[in-house]
């Protein structure tokens, strides 16, 4: 009987730490995606940025 | 075999080394040239874009957050900075042959960092090899047409400059999630998320510089770029397409043979470029796209020295990686300095199977555990949870845990956290080798029985608890308490063997226990033994148990 509840105890635990890692995992790809695309954004906008005023200037 | 070769990291270094860099190299040459672009800011250019086509191709995923936190990125940036400016103060000493021979003795710098600092060993041949760059490095210097004054301060920047680009392949050598990366995609996210902050530090500060000559109208330096040289649109359209096509593909191959080789054999492939660049201005200058250039007989001595003495140490190199190649195996390059992981799926499961009998042990309890064993609790949790395959244990770890449970495990009864009889074997027959006088005392519980039958047997195990606790509280013992089994102990004790601790332990013993408001009363009766007569702990034991006995029966 002790026996018992002590491995439905852990069993429990284990259950909360899976929980608790497939949550964590969802969270970092959310942050990895975000940081991805925060990186291409910035570089992306600033080669336009470079691109396109040099070629207005180079135009001029 | 060939699948093994092109794992090691000696194909992409080949590639880099004949046609890559070379390519580069060309272009560069192509371009400073040009008289309406300027170096640096195509430079800039090109480094942005190479990070934005790597970060397109690889997309989205893993490592990303990773690799932006980890001081490595930042680091490679600021020497990629301090670098490119060194260079630049270089360029008004030295020519540019000049400066070709002598960056290619960087393996030296790369192999003597190395040494020190990630512990990687190197050999006689190696050694050989470093010679032969020091003497050609010597010879460059010594040949340079610059007054005496000035010669201190182009070695001492040429030094520099060649310990900052080592110090780079090494940083992208120990590069955390450079390490980490497991396929393609993952690589170039990398390489592309580095570049990305290296191009904005090196870009940020030849802007701030140039804003600077500007504002107080002033010209630091004939090469720093002023704000127009980055709006002209033919240095754009010429770095963004180096940068797409060049650049991005040999930091590629740079970050990948780091990690696979290592920066001392990078640096040492690199000066196949020599080779590479001789080639390809050979072919272009036939085509009357580029002049080829005359070297002098001392340029083409120093630069052949410096090439031999690279290629002594690459195929050092090479020749250390055969046996890994021929297995299939990829040689670590940095397992001297933080250990290789566990591989072997068995070793991960004994090491899973050692970490659950010490939890047990530590009532399941991984703070305590992480205490003990000075282990990071958030490792031991990990270990205790993922399966084999899902995550990473370096091997020191693993052979903390692993020691620590062989100490713990097999010393320790589970119940009352005494030693067990297995330790008392080995600690009474190690006394008795060593010829150590001690005192061994049998104790038996008394009325141990009726307390377990009348109120079950979790109230028996926190008798039996409190009673270790108890013995481990008196310090003559040492820590010395053993439990036989059931309501059976052992202390041994061995210093001020004059004194008898009969009467204490009894006393101590008899200390009340209360459980859940039950009071229990428990006492012990006392067998104590002299070792001078024996030779082994079951004789010992016998006749402690013997005298124990007669106690019980006077009580």
């Amino acid at each position: 009987m002790k026996q018992r509840s002590e491995d439905d105890r852990r069993i429990k635990k284990v259950k909360v730490a899976v929980d608790k890692r497939k949550k964590m995992r969802r969270k970092d790809d959310v942050d990895n995606a975000k940081a991805y695309y925060l990186v291409v954004g910035f570089m992306g906008s600033l080669l336009f940025m470079v691109g396109i005023s040099s070629y207005i200037l180079s135009v001029k | 075999m060939s699948n093994s070769l092109f794992k090691s990291g000696w194909i992409h270094a080949l590639v880099m080394g004949l046609i890559a860099y070379p390519l580069a190299s060309i272009v560069d040459k192509l371009v400073a040239v040009n008289k309406d672009v300027n170096i640096l800011a195509f430079t800039c250019l090109m480094m942005l874009s190479s990070s934005f086509i790597l970060l397109v191709i690889a997309g989205p995923g893993k490592l990303t957050k990773e690799s932006l936190k980890t001081p490595h990125t930042w680091i490679y940036g600021i020497l990629e900075t301090v670098t490119v400016a060194v260079g630049i103060m270089i360029m008004v000493y030295i020519s540019a042959t000049e400066a070709a021979a002598l960056s290619r003795t960087t393996a030296f710098f790369a192999l003597a960092i190395s040494l020190m600092f990630l512990n990687q060993p190197t050999n006689k041949i190696e050694l050989v090899g470093s010679a032969c760059l020091i003497f050609g490095f010597i010879f460059v210097i010594n040949g340079m047409d610059i007054p005496l004054e000035t010669k201190g301060l182009v070695i001492l920047l040429v030094i520099l400059k060649n310990v900052l680009q080592a110090s780079k392949k090494i940083t992208a050598e120990v590069h955390k999630t450079n390490r980490k990366s497991k396929n393609f995609k993952e690589e170039l996210r990398v390489v592309g998320l580095v570049m990305g902050v290296t191009s904005v530090m090196v870009s940020s500060t030849f802007i701030l510089l140039a804003l600077f000559q500007n504002g107080y109208n002033l010209t630091l330096h004939e090469e720093i770029p002023t704000i127009m040289d980055f709006l002209n649109f033919k240095t754009f359209v010429l770095a963004f397409f180096s940068g797409v096509i060049l650049l991005s593909i040999n930091k590629y191959l740079e970050f990948y043979v780091s990690k696979t080789l290592g920066a001392k054999y990078l640096m040492a492939m690199a000066s196949l470029q020599l080779v590479g660049v001789y080639c390809l201005e050979l072919i272009l200058s036939n085509f009357g796209v580029l002049e080829m250039k005359q070297f002098s007989q001392e340029s083409i001595f120093a630069l052949m020295v410096i090439f031999v003495g690279n290629s002594i140490i690459a195929l050092s190199g090479f020749m250390k990686d055969i046996k890994f190649i021929k297995k299939g195996e990829v040689q670590d390059t940095l397992a001297n300095v933080d250990g290789n992981f566990v591989e072997d799926e068995e070793d991960f499961n004994v090491l899973k199977l050692n970490l659950s009998s010490l939890l047990s042990l530590y009532d399941h309890n991984s703070k305590k555990l992480s205490k003990a064993i000075d282990i990071n609790r958030v490792v031991l949790d990990n270990i205790a949870n993922y399966e084999y395959g899902e995550f990473k244990i370096e091997k020191k770890i693993a052979k903390k845990i692993n020691d620590f449970a062989s100490t713990h495990v097999s010393t320790t009864d589970q119940l009352t956290k005494a030693h067990n009889r297995y330790y008392l074997d080995h600690i009474v027959t190690s006394l008795l080798k060593n010829n150590e006088l001690f005192n061994l005392y049998y104790l038996d519980l008394n009325n141990f029985k009726p307390v377990n039958d009348k109120y079950g047997h979790e109230v028996g195990d926190y008798v039996l608890s409190e009673t270790v606790a108890k013995l481990n509280a008196l310090k003559d013992f040492n820590n010395y308490v053993f439990r036989l089994g059931g309501d059976e102990f052992v202390l041994i004790q061995i210093a001020n063997l004059e004194q008898q601790f009969e009467e204490l332990i009894m006393q101590t013993i008899e200390q009340p226990v209360e459980y859940e408001a039950i009071p229990l009363k428990i006492s012990t009766a006392i067998g104590r033994v002299h070792s001078e007569k024996y030779d082994n702990l079951e004789d010992m034991l016998k006749d402690a148990d013997s005298l124990m006995y007669d106690d019980k029966k006077k009580s």
